[in-house]
Order: structure tokens, then C-alpha cells, then sequence
């Protein structure tokens, strides 16, 4: 690594102007000015590179992230009344036509709001709850409150097992897990603890971190897994081997943000910072730089062949992970990691021509889509990033201050 | 029209001021489509399409501010004698001010000729694939032939042709819409009420949204700068015979303004309710900003959206068209006469001249916008200067108001104005709506306190209050 010799200090007011003028002048004005549905509410994602609307259908998970982004942004950076007048636009939408007979989210829409597809995971249901809780505080809504509670309470039964939706794999033959839902809900929880302050988040926090602790993470192979046995097993097929690092690195930090606000509880930085160094590790491209989308846990071949593109999310989360792990840690080796991928992320990812970024690259860089929102990207790794890492940055300098 | 009143033009009394020869309606209409240009004529039926009624009321709010311009500004300009706005600053607070007024003016108009050319071409071309680059020089080259040729009276009497093409068209499209929704207009009121799109109040005491208060007080600060301090509009006050038509053509705006405003905020509504009924009709790889000039494209029959676009053409050039002559008159008027001290019978020439070049420098901006990636760069310049005309408009009213505004009060209440405005603009989250008044009152607020320090010499020579009653009426 070669920039060792550049102060942090220095680096870090860049890096600050970067991303909170990247947020608020880049990001957001690209999904402001192009995303809004002025004719039947909610918002299209489907968008080219220049912000043209390539599909007309809605994806639910986009719409509640980028209330929840919104309303979070209201409430964190500035109380502009165009933020939260947009988050009412997408609440409006998701309460019109989000939800189905038994209360669960669709998952797809058409433009008009007629119902496409719903799946069996709940995390459009995550994020509706996320959405309506940000929602709820940003504007001091009791009714978005209430919905929250209980679109809450519909995703917890299933999680309890309470309710059952029908399962990926059948599970009499093979029990597995993934660690999708147990981030989801540790994230959701952690969201619903600074939103509307939600009596069971902090028994759910606890309970997801111990969770990933006992199953997902192997010591001995150094590395985080992403789906296991339900006792934890390790399952040595396709599937079983697969290791996203993006997830895992995103996980490593829901548990170093709750490390900071247990008082820095140093049991729990460790835990994640060695994840975040196994996952690193494991999925840094040594040729080419950036980070492989799959890994094999042995490295013999995957079957997803897209394994080796690299996507924008799991640099923004790599980001977001290695700032907070040196804001914790002030190891040295944390910041010159955040140098290394937000360098090879702003010269691959980013599109000075019509803003915002690229979210599909070959494993070499370039460009293989350019569309910029679709139902699985929109405007929330990205600005989330942005967002959390300007404010850590502000955390770092004034800390930086104090001392002197 | 240019080569008819172009027999007319003897000299710069009639190719700036129409030799006062100009009928009070005449005048009223042309004040209407100076101030209406293509892309209110586009933006206003989108945003109503987009939000609610909200803005209607700061449309209205020309009726309030029509009595205070003829009770107060009007004999002023009326009774100097002059051709250009800022000669009264000139009169009042000396020559600093009048090159001030002068120069804050030509910046204005300069970012708006591009503008108003150039945003709606762009739409003509989103919607019908015509070229750009066609669309603006057939414009930019027509409108300066017939402001070259026929001066003011071509300007003022086609913006009267042009106004009525454009109510026609949007009268047309209304039209067409209630043919095409089941029920009717009644239909498209009971649906448009149901979903809150004909809400004008919103009560909130935040100043970073259209609140009441806000559109209500905002919009008449905001409405008396072009009124009071802008040569495009006060040029229309001078070419009547007398400033009682000049009042009345004050009204005429005023009265026109009201139902033009009803007909375009319905047409937005309209159109909301046509494409929720019609889904399929919409082009959704276009934003709601070009949602009319899509319509008429796509739903009027063909010869009638010709005329439609005709209409947004209009548009476009009745406000480009006084650009050119209003900005020939001042550079005419306040800086050639002032730095060279002659008056001249090829001042008419050179009137001519400078309309050209004007033309010129115009159309090939809105080129420049077309083909560059320069928008947002000509956006902050068009903000930073209207930012200058509010605090243009507050160096008018100190002069007309304050007596005791001196030369160096109005020059401090200038700068500090602007320099206010911009920490405004780019600090805080205020609703633009509230500029105007912020410029305004903060320049009275310093210019008159300032004054009360710093007294000027008042020699016999030096320019000092004029009181409207010693000045006679003509």
C-alpha cells in the first residue's frame, strides 16, 4: 500500500468533501430529477445512464430504501421540506398498493401499482419496516409509526417460525440458512432503535450477532460464511461454498456500528475486524483490483458464472467497513484499505458524464451494463455510503482536533 | 409585421418607444407575452400536472402589485421624458447607478435570450425529433429580422398575435382532453378535486416551502421586480400616448393574467387526468417537465399541433424579441449617449445595428447551451443575476420612496443587497419565492441608514429627490 506517507487527516477533509458533496450534489440530484412518478406516485428506478426510464415497473425494495434514505437524510444532515415531501411521495405509494391480503409487501408492481411478483424472503418486508419507522420519526407520523409496529410484527412471526412462507431448499432433505436475514433483521433493528425506539430491538440485536458469531464464522478457515446447516454445518456443495465477501463485509459493519454504540465494546470490534480482514482478503482481485462478486470456500469453481464481476454495493459497504474499523481501531491498516477501494471504485464505478454510478463491471473494470437503476440498484448503497462515511469522517476530524 | 412598421421608423423615439403611438391594449397584451415566455408556457401546466394549485395565487398577486406600480413608479417614468428605466436612476442618484442598472440589465437578458430559446427547442425536440440546432436559428434568425426591421411596434404587435395564438392552443388542448375523458370538464373537476390537485392553501409556518405566507408576501416582492426595475416591462409603460393608456395597460396585463393563469393551472390538471386514464399514452423515457409539448405532439390532431407548436414558438419569441429591442434601447440610450455625449440621426443605425449583434450573440448562446454540456454553468449565471434584479428593483423603490436616499446610500444598498442574497441563496434552504423581498428590503434597510451617514455634496448640479407632483403629466 502505497499511500502511507499521506497524512489521514488531510486525506480525510478530501474524502469529506467527496462524499457529502458527491451525496447532496451528485446522488441524490440524479434520483430526485429523474426517479419521481409525478402521473401515478412512487418512483421508477428502471433508468439508463442518463436517467431516461428504461422500465416502468416498481420495485418495492428500491421504493422503501429510498423513503428510509429520505427520511434518515432529514433527520441526520438537514431538514429540507423537498426530502421529506419525496418520502411522503414513496410512503403514499407503499400504502396505496405495496402491500398484499395477508400484509406482506409485493415485490414488483407495474407502473399503475398492480401487482407483479412477491417472493418468499422478507426483505421487502425489512424494508418497508425501515422505511415506515424513518418515515414515522422524520415526520412525526403516529400513522407510519403504527404501521411499522406492525409490519414488525408480521416479519417476526415468520422469523420466529410463527408463520411459515414456503422455503428455498426442502428442508426434511437439507436444513439450511442463509445470513441474509439475520443481518437484515440486526440492520432493521439497529434502524428501528434511533427511529421510533422499538421495545424488542435491542434483544433482536443481541440475539442476530450471536447468531452470526456461533454459525456463520469459522475461525480456523478464517472466513464468513453465507449460508450454512442450521446447527451451522458447514455444507459442501455449490451453494453451501459460496462466499459472498460483499455480505460478509457489510456484516462486519452493522457489528462494528453497534460496537461503537456499546461504548466501543472492544469483544465485538474484534469480531468484526477479523471478518472484515478474512472477507477483504478473500475477495480483493489481486490482478485487476476491486472486489470479486462470489468466492468458492475452497477456490474451486463456482457455479454462478457472473462470480467474478465486480458489483458497486459490496465496494460501498468495503468502504463504509474499513472507515468505521479505523474510526475504531485508529489502525493505520483500516484507512489505507478505504484509500485502496474508494480509488478503484471512483475510477471504475463512478460516470462523470451524466452522475451517479455504474453498477455492473467486468472483472477487468469496464463497463458490462450502463443502466444506473433497476430493481435491484437504486439509490441507497451508494448514498448510504456517502452519507455514513461523511459522518464518520466529521467524527475522525474533531477527534483529530481535540487531541491537538 | 417588421417590414410594415419598418416604414414607420424615422428615428430611435420610434424604434424604442413606437412614437408613443402604441394603443393601451396593444401594450397591456405585449406586457403579458414579454413576461410569459415558451417556458412558463410549458413549466407552469407541468408543475400544476406534478403538484397542485399552490402557485395560483402568486399569479394572482398582480393585481395587488398593479395599483402600487401606477400609484408610484408610473408618473415617474412617465413624466421624465425617457426611454430607458435607468434614466430615472441616472436622474435620481447620477450616472453610477444608471450604468449600474444598465449593466445588471444587459447580464439578466443575455442568460435569458439562450434560455428562452434554447429550453424550448430542447422540448420541441424530445418530442418530435425535429434538430435542434434548426429549431433555434429558425427562431433566433426570424425574431431578429422583424425587431431589426420594425423596432418596438413590431415587438409589441406581434407579441399580440403570439398571445393570442398561445391561449388558442392551450384552450385547444383543454379541449381536446375533455372530448377524449369520459364526462367531460365535470370529470375532470370531480377527479382532480378527489385527489387534492386543486389545493392552493398550505398552512405551515416554514419558510422553505410554498407555504401561504410564503407564495402570498413572496410573490408580490418577487412580481415587483420585473414591474418596477426590469426595461423589457417599463418600455411598454412609454409607448402610449399618455400615461393614463399607460394605466390601463398596466390593468390590461393584470385582467389577462388572471384568466390565462386559470386556463394554464387547469391545463396542467387536465393532463394529470388524461394520462391516469390513458397510461399508455404516456412516454415514460420523457420527464414531466416536456408533459404539453408531448401531449400536443402526440395527441392533437396533426394540423392543429402544428399550430399548438406554433404556439410555443410564440412564446419564445415574444419574449426574445423585447430582449433585443430593450437591450438595443439601453445600450443605446444609457451607455452610448452617456459615454460618447452625442445624439445623432444614425443613432437609428446603430439601434439596428446592436439588434443584430444582440441576435446574434443570442442565438449562437443558445447554440453553444445546445451542443455543450454547459447547462449547469449558464443556470448559476442566470441565478447569480436574477439575484442582481432584486436588488436592482430595491435601488428603485429607495429613489422613489426614500427622500433622503443619497448616490452612495443606493450604491451600498446595492452591493450589500446582492451580497445578502447570495449567502441566502447559497446557505440557507429559504424558498425562492422570498428573494425578491429579502433583496428589496434589505437594500431600502441599508441604503436608507447608510444615507442618513453618508451625505452626498447637493450641489445645485448633483441629481436629488424629484417630487412626482412637480413633474408634469403628460
Amino acid at each position: 500500500l502505497k499511500d502511507q506517507a499521506k497524512s489521514p487527516l488531510i486525506v480525510s477533509r478530501q474524502l469529506h468533501t467527496i462524499y457529502r458533496d458527491g451525496l447532496l450534489g451528485d446522488t441524490l440530484p440524479f434520483w430526485i430529477n429523474h426517479s419521481v412518478d409525478d402521473t401515478f406516485g412512487g418512483f421508477l428506478f428502471g433508468l439508463n445512464q442518463d436517467g431516461s426510464v428504461i422500465d416502468t415497473d416498481k420495485g418495492m425494495w428500491q421504493t422503501c430504501r429510498f423513503v428510509w434514505l429520505l427520511s434518515t437524510l432529514y433527520m441526520r444532515v438537514e431538514t429540507r421540506q423537498e426530502w421529506l415531501r419525496l418520502a411522503r411521495h414513496g410512503v403514499d405509494f407503499i400504502r396505496k398498493y405495496g402491500f398484499d391480503e395477508e400484509g406482506r409487501l409485493y415485490f414488483q408492481v407495474t407502473r399503475e401499482g398492480r401487482p407483479l411478483r412477491k417472493r418468499r424472503y422478507l426483505f421487502t418486508e425489512a424494508f418497508g419496516v425501515m422505511a415506515l419507522a424513518a418515515f414515522a420519526a422524520a415526520a412525526e407520523d403516529e400513522r407510519a409509526l403504527e404501521e411499522a409496529r406492525s409490519l414488525f410484527d408480521t416479519l417476526e412471526s415468520y422469523i420466529t417460525g410463527e408463520k411459515r412462507s414456503i422455503p428455498k431448499i426442502i428442508p426434511e432433505t437439507r436444513d439450511v440458512k442463509s445470513i441474509g436475514m439475520t443481518m437484515i433483521m440486526l440492520n432493521l433493528c439497529q434502524v428501528l432503535r434511533e427511529t421510533i425506539g422499538h421495545e424488542k430491538a435491542s434483544g433482536w440485536i443481541e440475539k442476530c450477532i450471536q447468531e452470526i458469531q456461533k454459525d456463520f464464522i469459522k475461525p480456523d478457515q478464517q472466513v464468513v460464511m453465507e449460508t450454512v446447516g442450521t446447527d451451522g454445518s458447514v455444507i459442501d456443495h455449490f451453494d453451501g461454498r459460496l462466499l459472498n465477501p460483499g455480505h460478509a463485509i457489510e456484516c462486519a459493519w452493522f457489528i462494528l456500528k453497534e460496537a461503537e454504540v456499546q461504548d466501543r465494546d472492544r469483544e465485538l470490534i474484534q469480531v468484526a475486524c477479523e471478518m472484515l480482514n478474512w472477507m477483504l482478503e478473500r475477495g480483493w482481485d489481486k490482478e485487476f483490483g476491486g472486489l470479486f462478486y462470489f468466492r468458492d470456500l475452497y477456490g474451486i469453481p463456482i457455479q454462478e458464472y457472473w462470480h467474478d464481476m465486480k458489483f458497486w454495493w459490496p465496494h460501498n459497504e468495503a468502504m463504509i467497513a474499513t472507515l468505521l474499523a479505523y474510526h475504531l481501531t485508529g489502525d493505520q491498516h483500516y484507512f489505507n484499505w478505504h484509500q485502496r477501494i474508494h480509488d478503484w471504485a471512483y475510477s471504475h464505478f463512478a460516470d462523470p458524464e451524466y452522475g451517479e454510478w455504474f453498477g455492473y463491471l467486468h472483472r477487468d473494470g469496464s463497463v458490462s451494463v450502463k443502466l444506473k437503476g433497476n430493481m435491484w440498484k437504486g439509490p441507497f448503497h451508494l448514498p448510504r455510503m456517502q452519507m455514513i462515511c461523511a459522518d464518520v469522517i466529521e467524527q475522525l476530524l474533531h477527534k483529530k482536533d481535540d487531541v491537538k | 409585421m417588421g417590414i410594415f412598421f419598418s416604414r414607420r421608423e424615422k428615428g430611435t423615439h420610434d424604434f424604442f418607444l413606437g412614437g408613443q403611438r402604441v394603443k393601451w391594449w396593444a401594450a397591456g397584451i405585449s406586457i403579458f407575452g414579454t413576461q410569459l415566455s415558451a417556458i412558463t408556457f410549458m413549466a407552469i401546466p407541468a408543475k400544476v400536472y406534478a403538484t397542485d394549485w399552490t402557485y395560483i395565487l402568486a399569479q394572482f398577486s398582480i393585481i395587488l402589485v398593479a395599483p402600487v406600480i401606477i400609484t408610484y413608479f408610473l408618473p415617474f417614468f412617465r413624466r421624465l421624458n425617457i426611454t430607458s428605466a435607468y434614466e430615472f436612476l441616472g436622474n435620481r442618484f447620477g450616472p453610477h447607478l444608471r450604468i449600474l442598472g444598465a449593466v445588471v440589465f444587459c447580464l439578466i437578458q443575455l442568460g435569458r435570450m439562450a434560455i428562452v430559446l434554447y429550453l424550448p427547442a430542447m422540448a420541441l425536440t424530445a418530442v418530435t425529433g425535429i434538430n435542434i440546432t434548426l429549431c433555434i436559428l429558425l427562431m433566433g434568425v426570424f425574431c431578429t429580422f422583424y425587431t431589426v426591421l420594425g423596432g418596438i411596434e413590431a415587438v409589441i404587435w406581434t407579441d399580440v398575435v403570439q398571445v393570442f395564438i398561445l391561449m388558442g392552443g392551450a384552450l385547444l388542448c383543454v379541449a381536446v382532453i375533455s372530448t377524449q375523458i369520459e364526462g367531460g370538464l365535470a370529470s375532470i373537476f370531480q377527479i382532480g378535486w378527489d385527489e387534492g390537485k386543486f389545493r392552493v392553501f398550505h398552512w405551515s409556518w416554514d419558510m422553505t416551502t410554498a407555504a401561504l405566507w410564503v407564495v402570498l408576501i413572496g410573490s408580490f416582492f418577487s412580481n415587483l421586480v420585473p414591474y418596477s426595475a426590469d426595461q423589457t416591462v417599463v418600455q411598454r409603460y412609454l409607448t402610449t400616448p399618455t400615461e393614463k393608456q399607460a394605466r390601463r395597460a398596466i390593468w390590461t396585463n393584470a385582467a389577462l393574467t388572471v384568466p390565462a393563469s386559470l386556463l394554464f393551472f387547469f391545463l396542467g390538471t387536465a393532463l394529470y387526468v388524461f394520462y391516469q386514464h390513458n397510461p399508455q399514452a404516456l412516454n415514460s423515457a420523457l420527464k414531466t417537465d416536456v408533459v404539453l409539448p408531448w401531449f400536443i405532439a402526440s395527441q392533437l390532431p396533426a394540423g392543429f399541433a402544428g399550430l399548438v407548436l406554433a404556439a410555443l414558438f410564440a412564446a419564445a419569441m415574444s419574449s426574445l424579441d423585447s430582449s433585443l429591442n430593450s437591450m438595443s434601447a439601453v445600450l443605446v440610450t444609457d451607455l452610448y449617449h452617456r459615454i460618447f455625449k452625442k445624439r445623432s440621426d444614425n443613432d437609428l443605425r446603430l439601434a439596428r445595428g446592436l439588434t443584430i449583434i444582440l441576435g446574434i450573440i443570442g442565438t449562437s448562446c443558445a447554440l453553444v447551451l445546445a451542443h455543450l454540456n454547459i447547462q449547469s454553468l449558464w443556470d448559476l449565471f442566470l441565478a447569480l443575476t436574477g439575484l442582481l434584479g432584486g436588488s436592482l428593483a430595491g435601488v428603485f423603490i429607495l429613489g422613489i420612496f426614500i427622500k433622503r436616499a443619497t448616490r452612495t446610500g443606493a450604491l451600498l444598498g446595492f452591493a450589500i443587497s446582492a451580497v445578502t442574497l447570495l449567502l441566502v441563496q447559497q446557505l440557507t434552504q429559504l424558498h425562492f419565492f422570498l428573494y425578491g423581498l429579502i433583496g428589496i428590503g434589505v437594500c431600502i434597510l441599508i441604503g436608507t441608514v447608510s444615507s442618513l451617514i453618508f451625505h452626498d455634496d447637493r450641489g445645485s448640479s448633483s441629481p436629488q429627490y424629484l417630487d412626482v407632483k412637480n413633474l408634469k403629466q403628460n
